[in-house]
C-alpha cells in the first residue's frame, strides 16, 4: 500500500515537472524558459554527484520523510543524520575548518540563525529553480513570507501550522470551568499547569513568547506566578495530562499526544480556545521545518535538486504525512485540520529573526526570573 | 641472534631508554587526545565573541554562569544527593562484592552477572519504570498501600530528594561499585583473612578490620569515580527533579548547553568549576594510595573462600533480593514496554502488540546501525585492552616524574560533561591533518568513545596493579625477561580478570554513547544509540525500548561468550 502511494507520488511529481516542461515548450517559436534548462542541468549534475547529504532534526519521522527523496530520484542516494541543536551548531561550525560533509540542513529557525551568523550557510535563492516552488500562489502568505532570516536569503520555513498553545483534559475540567486562556491566571489553577519548560528553547519557550505577544507582559508574569510545574520530558508531560495528574498543559507536543490518542488513550485532552491568538490560532510556526544550504557543500547540484523537491507539492505531501506537521504550501495535504490557519485570518510568525529578541528571548528571560 | 646476557644485566641506560621512549609516546598521545581538547574547552570559557565575529576574550561567560539563578542551591543539592548515595551504596556494594568474590555464597557467579545486566540497562527506561512503581498518584506500590491501609495517599514519592536517591541506587550506583570492586576483592590473598580468623575474629569483623583497610586503593578509586560520575549525572535529576524545582549542578550545565544557540562558554565555565571541585578528590586518592603499601597479590597468593556456614543461605537471600529488586523490576518494565501500545498504560483495551518490534527490525537503517555498533564496540574494547593497561602500569610502576601528570590526565575525560569533551575532540580531530581524513569514520568514533571511558578503565586497572606485589616482576627480570616480556607474561595475565571487565565495559560504553557519536558520526557510521535517540525524540519510547533491549541482549551475549571461553572475570589462572 505504502509502495503504491509512493509510486503515485513519484508519478505525480514527474508528471507535474513534465507538464511544466511541456507547457513551457509549447509554441515552437518561444524560447525555453531559463528555469527549464537550469533544472535539467542541475538534475544531470546531481546524477554525477550521486549523493545528497542532509542533516535534519532527530526523530524517526524526519528521517523517513527525507529518505523518500530516493524514490523520486532513484539515481540519487540520501545520507541523513538527525542532530539536536547542541550537536548541530558546534558540529557544522567546526566542519568549516576543512571537512565539508553536508549539503542541506533542515531544522528549527532558532537553530538556523547561529549558523547564518557563523557564515556556515550559502544563500538559498540561487538554488530555487522550479516555478512551482517560487510561485506566490503556492504558499500561505506568499512565497516571500517563508523567509525566516532578516536578509530573506538563507533560512526558509517550508512547514507552518497554527498549533494550539494550551491543552486541557476535559475529563478533569468541564467546559464550563475553563473556556479561555486568560482564565488560567485565576487562583484555582495554581499548581495545576504543567509546562514544557518555558525557560528552555523549544515549544515551551515559544508558547511563552506567543502568550507575551497575544496577551502582554502582565498576563505572562501572572501566569508564571501560578506555581507552574516545568518539565523537560515531553513524553512525561503528555503522560501526566492524559492520566489527569495535571489538568492543563502548555507547550505539549502534539505528536506524542497523537501516539496516545491512536490507542484510544487521552481522547479527552483537547486544545483550549484554539481559534484565539492566545490559544495559538493566529500564530504560524514552522517548527523544525526550515531548510538551508550549507556552504562549500560537497554535492551542490544534488542539494539544489533535493531542496526543489522538498519545497514542491510532492515533497511537502511526504513531509506532512510522515511528520504530521502541516505544510505552508496551500496545495499540500493537511496533517491536522485544527492546525490550518482559519480563512480570513492573517497569521503572524514569531520565529522570524527580527521578532525573536522581542518575544521569544524576552519570554524565556521572564520565565527564568519567575521559575527558580 | 639472541644475546647470551640476560636483559636485566645489560646496561640500565639502554633499558630505561626504551621504556622512556614508550612512556614519552604514551604521555604525548594522552596529552594530545585528552589534555589538548580539554584545554581548548577551558580556554573557550573565556571567549566572549559571537559566532562569525572576531575572537574576543573576557570574563563574560563566567559572570553569566555564576549568576545563573539557583546555582548555590544546585551545588548544595548535588552534594547532599551525592553524600546520601555514597553513604548508602558503599556499605551495600562492599558487602555484596565481598560475598560474591570472597565467600562460598551459593549462586555468586550468576548473581554477579545480574549486576552486569543492571549496569547495561539504560537510565531513561529504568527511571520511567520506577515512576510507574513509585509515582505518588498512580504508582503501583502506592496503589497497593492505599488499598491495604484504606488511606488517600501512599507513602512513596519518586518526585522527591529520596526518590532521586532511590532512582540512582536502583540504576547503576550500586551495580557499578559491585562489578568494579569484585575483581579487586578476588586479588586479596586469603592469608590475611586466615590470620584474622586464627585470632578469633568473625567474618564480618574480618571484613571491616582487615579486608576493607587492605582494599583501600580499590575502594578509593571506585569512590573517586563514583563522586565524579555523581557530579556529572543529570538524566535522573532532569526527569524527577525539574517538576519539583530540585536542580543539581549538572542540570544547570545541561540547561546552558540546550539553549539556542547553545551557551557553551558559560557551560564550560561551570564545568571548569566542577573540574576544580573534583581536583581535591583526585589528589586525595593519589596521596592515600601513595603513602602505604597495598599489596594483596604476591607470589604466595592463596585464594581460599571464606566459609559462611549457617549464613550461606541468608547471605544468598539478601543478595538475591537486592538483584531481583534492582534488576528484575526495571528489566521487566523495559521488556513489557517493548510489547505495549502505550508504555505504562495496562488498563487500555488490548494493550499488547508486536508492532514496536516489527517497526525496529524493519527499519532500513537497523542492520547497518547494529553492525556499526559491533565494530565500534569491538574496536573500543580492543583499544582499551592495549592502551589503558599500559597507562595504568606506567602510573603505578614507573619512576618517571611525569607519571603524576599522566595520572592527572587520565582522570580528565570524566571531569567534564560528555558533550563538552566531544566538542573538544571534534575541534582536535578537524584541526589536525592526521585525523581529518578519518572524520566521519568509525575509526574516530572508536578513538572518541575510548577516550571518554579512559578514566574509569585506567583507574580500575591501576587499583588492581597496585595490589600486585612487585617481587613477581622482579623475579621475572632476574630470570632474564625484558620489561616488555615481564609486562606481557607476568603483569597482563595477573590483571586479566579486570581486563575482561574493562573490555566488556568499554563495549557497552561505546554502544550506549550518544554525545561523542552525535558529533562525529555520519549516515554510514551511525550506531544504535542514534537510532534509539531517533525513536525517543519521535515520541516512540516503546520502539526505543526495543533498541535498548537489543543492545542489552547484544552486550549480554558478548559477556556470556567471554565467560564461555573461560575469560571469566572471577577466574584467575
Amino acid at each position: 500500500m505504502k509502495n503504491e502511494r509512493g509510486m503515485i507520488r513519484r508519478l505525480s511529481f514527474l508528471l507535474l515537472v513534465s507538464l511544466m516542461l511541456a507547457a513551457s515548450s509549447t509554441g515552437a517559436q518561444s524560447p525555453a524558459p531559463a528555469w527549464k534548462s537550469q533544472w535539467e542541468a542541475s538534475v544531470s549534475a546531481a546524477k554525477g554527484e550521486g549523493t545528497v547529504a542532509v542533516v535534519g532534526p532527530p526523530g524517526v519521522q524526519w528521517r523517513q520523510a527525507t529518505m523518500e527523496f530516493q524514490k523520486a530520484f532513484p539515481a540519487l542516494k540520501v545520507e541523513f543524520i538527525g542532530l539536536g541543536g547542541s550537536d548541530l551548531i558546534p558540529r557544522i561550525a567546526a566542519e568549516r575548518r576543512g571537512k565539508f560533509l553536508w549539503d542541506v540542513i533542515i531544522t528549527g529557525a532558532s537553530r538556523a540563525f547561529p549558523l547564518k551568523q557563523a557564515a556556515s550557510l550559502d544563500p538559498l535563492t540561487p538554488a530555487l529553480i522550479l516555478p512551482e516552488v517560487l510561485g506566490d500562489a503556492g504558499w500561505i502568505g506568499g512565497f516571500a513570507d517563508g523567509w525566516m532570516d532578516r536578509e530573506k536569503r538563507f533560512v526558509y520555513g517550508f512547514m507552518g501550522e497554527v498549533s494550539p498553545s494550551v491543552y486541557v483534559n476535559r475529563d478533569m475540567v468541564p467546559e464550563k470551568d475553563l473556556t479561555s486562556v486568560e482564565q488560567l491566571t485565576d487562583q484555582k489553577w495554581r499548581g495545576k499547569i504543567i509546562w514544557n519548560d518555558p525557560r528552555s528553547p523549544g515549544s515551551g519557550g515559544f508558547e511563552a513568547a506567543n502568550l507575551l505577544y497575544a496577551l502582554g507582559e502582565d498576563f505572562l508574569m501572572k501566569l508564571l506566578k501560578q506555581d507552574i510545574i516545568p518539565t523537560k520530558d515531553l513524553r512525561q508531560q503528555v503522560d501526566w495530562i492524559v492520566r489527569g495528574k495535571y489538568p492543563v498543559a502548555i507547550g505539549l507536543d502534539y505528536r506524542f499526544l497523537a501516539e496516545f490518542q491512536k490507542q484510544g488513550v487521552g481522547v479527552a485532552v483537547v486544545p483550549l480556545a484554539p481559534e484565539t491568538p492566545a490559544g495559538g490560532g493566529h500564530r504560524l510556526s514552522p517548527g523544525f521545518g526550515c531548510v538551508m544550504l550549507v556552504n562549500r557543500a560537497p554535492h551542490p547540484a544534488a542539494a539544489k535538486v533535493f531542496i526543489n523537491w522538498l519545497m514542491s507539492r510532492e515533497g511537502q505531501d511526504v513531509y506532512v504525512k510522515e511528520t504530521a506537521v502541516n505544510s505552508r504550501r496551500l496545495d499540500a495535504v493537511t496533517g491536522r485540520e485544527v492546525a490550518r490557519p482559519k480563512p480570513g485570518i492573517k497569521p503572524y510568525n514569531l520565529n522570524k529573526e527580527e521578532l525573536v529578541p522581542l518575544y521569544y528571548d524576552k519570554a524565556i528571560k521572564m520565565a527564568k526570573e519567575m521559575i527558580k | 641472534m639472541r644475546s647470551a646476557i640476560p636483559q636485566s644485566l645489560r646496561p640500565a641506560a639502554i633499558r630505561i631508554e626504551g621504556q622512556a621512549v614508550l612512556f614519552a609516546i604514551v604521555l604525548a598521545a594522552v596529552a594530545f587526545l585528552v589534555g589538548y581538547p580539554i584545554l581548548l574547552i577551558v580556554l573557550n570559557s573565556f571567549q566572549v565573541s559571537l559566532p562569525g565575529e572576531e575572537i574576543a576574550l573576557g570574563l563574560g561567560n563566567w559572570r553569566l554562569a555564576l549568576s545563573e539563578p539557583g546555582i548555590r542551591a544546585s551545588i548544595y543539592n548535588t552534594f547532599t544527593i551525592l553524600v546520601a548515595r555514597t553513604l548508602i551504596s558503599f556499605p551495600i556494594a562492599i558487602l555484596i562484592a565481598w560475598l560474591i568474590a570472597r565467600t562460598d555464597m551459593p549462586g555468586r557467579t550468576w548473581l554477579e552477572f545480574m549486576f552486569w545486566i543492571l549496569y547495561f540497562l539504560p537510565t531513561l527506561p529504568v527511571t520511567l519504570g520506577w515512576i510507574l512503581v513509585l509515582d505518588p498518584d498512580y504508582g503501583f506500590l502506592n496503589g497497593i498501600w492505599r488499598t491495604l491501609f484504606q488511606t488517600s495517599k501512599g507513602p512513596f514519592n519518586i518526585y522527591s530528594f529520596w526518590g532521586i536517591v532511590w532512582a540512582h541506587l536502583a540504576s547503576t550506583t550500586i551495580a557499578v561499585k559491585v562489578i568494579l570492586l569484585a575483581p579487586a576483592f578476588r586479588n586479596l590473598d586469603a592469608t590475611f583473612e586466615e590470620a584474622s580468623w586464627s585470632c578469633g575474629a568473625s567474618a564480618l569483623k574480618t571484613l571491616a578490620r582487615i579486608v576493607v583497610p587492605v582494599m583501600t586503593p580499590a575502594i578509593m578509586v571506585v569512590m573517586t569515580l563514583a563522586i565524579i560520575h555523581g557530579l556529572q549525572a543529570f538524566e535522573i535529576e532532569m526527569i524527577l527533579g525539574t517538576p519539583i524545582g530540585l536542580y543539581v549542578y549538572s542540570t544547570k550545565i545541561y540547561s546552558l548547553i540546550q539553549q539556542e544557540p547553545p551557551l557553551f562558554g558559560p557551560a564550560t565555565a561551570l564545568s571548569t568549576t566542577s573540574l576544580l571541585m573534583i581536583l581535591p578528590f583526585i589528589i586525595l586518592q593519589r596521596w592515600l594510595i601513595g603513602r602505604r603499601q597495598f599489596t594483596t597479590l604476591t607470589g604466595r597468593y592463596q585464594s581460599h573462600l571464606t566459609r559462611l556456614g549457617v549464613w550461606r543461605y541468608p547471605a544468598f537471600t539478601f543478595v538475591f533480593l537486592v538483584t531481583a529488586v534492582l534488576t528484575l523490576v526495571p528489566l521487566g518494565f523495559l521488556l513489557a514496554g517493548t510489547f505495549m501500545k502505550v508504555f505504562g498504560f495496562f488498563h487500555i483495551k488490548d494493550p499488547w502488540t508486536l508492532a514496536n518490534w516489527s517497526r525496529v527490525l524493519n527499519d532500513p537503517i537497523f542492520l547497518r546501525s547494529v553492525s556499526n555498533t559491533i565494530v565500534l564496540g569491538a574496536g573500543a574494547s580492543l583499544l582499551s585492552l592495549i592502551l589503558f593497561p599500559m597507562i595504568a602500569y606506567f602510573i603505578v610502576r614507573s619512576r618517571f616524574a611525569a607519571r603524576a601528570l599522566l595520572d592527572f590526565l587520565s582522570w580528565l575525560p570524566i571531569a567534564l560533561p560528555g558533550i563538552l569533551v566531544g566538542i573538544g575532540l571534534l575541534w582536535v580531530f578537524l584541526g589536525s591533518p592526521i585525523f581529518r581524513p578519518f572524520y566521519g569514520t568509525l575509526f574516530l568514533l572508536v578513538l572518541a568513545t575510548s577516550i571518554t571511558s579512559m578514566a574509569t578503565s585506567t583507574n580500575i586497572i591501576k587499583s588492581n596493579i597496585l595490589q600486585i606485589g612487585s617481587e613477581l616482576e622482579d623475579a621475572s627480570r632476574v630470570s632474564g625477561a625484558s620489561s616488555a616480556q615481564t609486562y606481557r607474561r607476568i603483569v597482563l595475565p595477573l590483571i586479566a580478570p579486570v581486563l575482561v571487565l574493562v573490555a566488556v565495559m568499554n563495549f557497552i560504553h561505546a554502544a550506549k554513547d550518544i554525545s561523542s557519536v552525535a558529533l562525529l558520526a555520519t549516515a554510514s557510521s551511525r550506531t544504535v544509540s542514534l537510532l534509539q535517540l531517533d525513536y525517543i525524540v519521535g515520541g516512540e519510547h516503546e520502539s526505543a525500548s526495543v533498541v535498548a533491549v537489543l543492545v542489552i541482549a547484544l552486550t549480554t551475549g558478548i559477556a556470556l561468550l567471554v565467560r564461555m571461553f573461560g575469560l571469566r572475570p572471577d577466574k584467575r589462572e
